[in-house]
C-alpha cells in the first residue's frame, strides 16, 4: 500500500456520471518528490522566531496524482481557499462522532481509518483540536 | 480497521454525498507523519460554480469525479465492515 494510490478518472464524456477505478503503481520517492515542495522561511538575521512553510503550487501541480490533473489556476485557488493540515505519528485528523465541514487531500503521509471499538470512547470531540496547522 | 489510505486519497467526502453521514463514523489517525489540506465544503461548492461559470468543466468533473469515487469505494469498505462485524469477524 505504502507506494501504491488508486486514481479515480472519468469515462470519456465528461458529463457521464460512471466512474472507474484503477490503482495505479507511484514512484517509490513520490512522497519525498513532493516534500521536496515545502519551504521554511525564516526572518532573516534572527535564529529564533516563527517561521512559515510555503508549499510549492508547481511541485504539487508536477507531482501529486490528483492536483496534477487540474489546471494549476484552479491548483492555486484551491490552495488559497484550503487550510494546511500537519499530522505526527497517531495523531487525529477527526473523531467518531464528530461534526465538521471540511474535505481533505492527503498530501503525503498515511492515515488510518477506523471504527472504535466498544470499549473505547465514543464522545464526540471536535477533530480540529489536534491538528497542526501551518497555515493557510 | 475499515481502511488505508495515503497519497491520492480523500477523506470526510463523504459529507458532499450522504446526508447520514454528516457526523463522522469513523476515525481517522495519523499512520506516518502526514499532511494534507483541507477545504470546507461551502468554500468548495463556490469554487465548483465558479469553475463552471467560467467554462472550466474539465476541472469541475476531474474534482468531482475524485471526490465521487473516494466516497464510493469507501462505502463499500463501510458495508464490508459492517458485514464483518455482524459476522463476528
Amino acid at each position: 500500500m505504502s507506494n501504491k494510490s488508486k486514481i479515480v478518472e472519468q469515462s470519456q464524456h465528461p458529463m457521464d456520471p460512471d466512474l472507474f477505478v484503477t490503482e495505479k503503481l507511484l514512484p517509490t520517492n513520490i512522497e519525498e518528490e513532493i516534500k521536496d515542495g515545502f519551504f521554511e522561511l525564516k526572518q532573516k538575521f534572527k535564529d529564533v522566531g516563527p517561521s512559515s512553510i510555503y508549499i510549492s503550487h508547481v511541485v504539487l501541480h508536477e507531482k501529486h496524482p490528483l492536483l496534477k490533473k487540474i489546471q494549476v489556476e484552479t491548483l492555486k485557488q484551491l490552495l488559497l481557499e484550503s487550510s494546511v493540515i500537519y499530522l505526527s505519528v497517531g495523531q487525529t485528523l477527526y473523531k467518531y462522532g464528530a461534526q465538521d465541514s471540511f474535505v481533505y487531500i492527503i498530501l503525503f503521509g498515511k492515515l488510518l481509518l477506523q471504527k472504535p471499538s466498544k470499549n473505547q470512547d465514543l464522545s464526540a470531540t471536535e477533530g480540529e483540536d489536534n491538528r497542526d496547522l501551518l497555515g493557510s | 480497521m475499515i481502511g488505508r489510505v495515503n497519497i491520492g486519497w480523500t477523506l470526510g467526502e463523504e459529507i458532499l454525498f450522504d446526508r447520514n453521514l454528516q457526523i463522522r463514523q469513523e476515525m481517522a489517525v495519523a499512520e506516518t507523519e502526514s499532511c494534507l489540506i483541507g477545504i470546507n465544503k461551502s468554500k468548495l461548492a463556490i469554487m465548483q460554480k465558479g469553475l463552471l461559470e467560467t467554462g472550466n468543466e474539465r476541472d469541475y468533473f476531474v474534482i468531482e469525479s475524485i471526490l465521487k469515487g473516494n466516497y464510493l469505494i469507501k462505502d463499500t469498505w463501510r458495508k464490508e465492515q459492517a458485514h464483518d462485524h455482524d459476522d463476528g469477524l
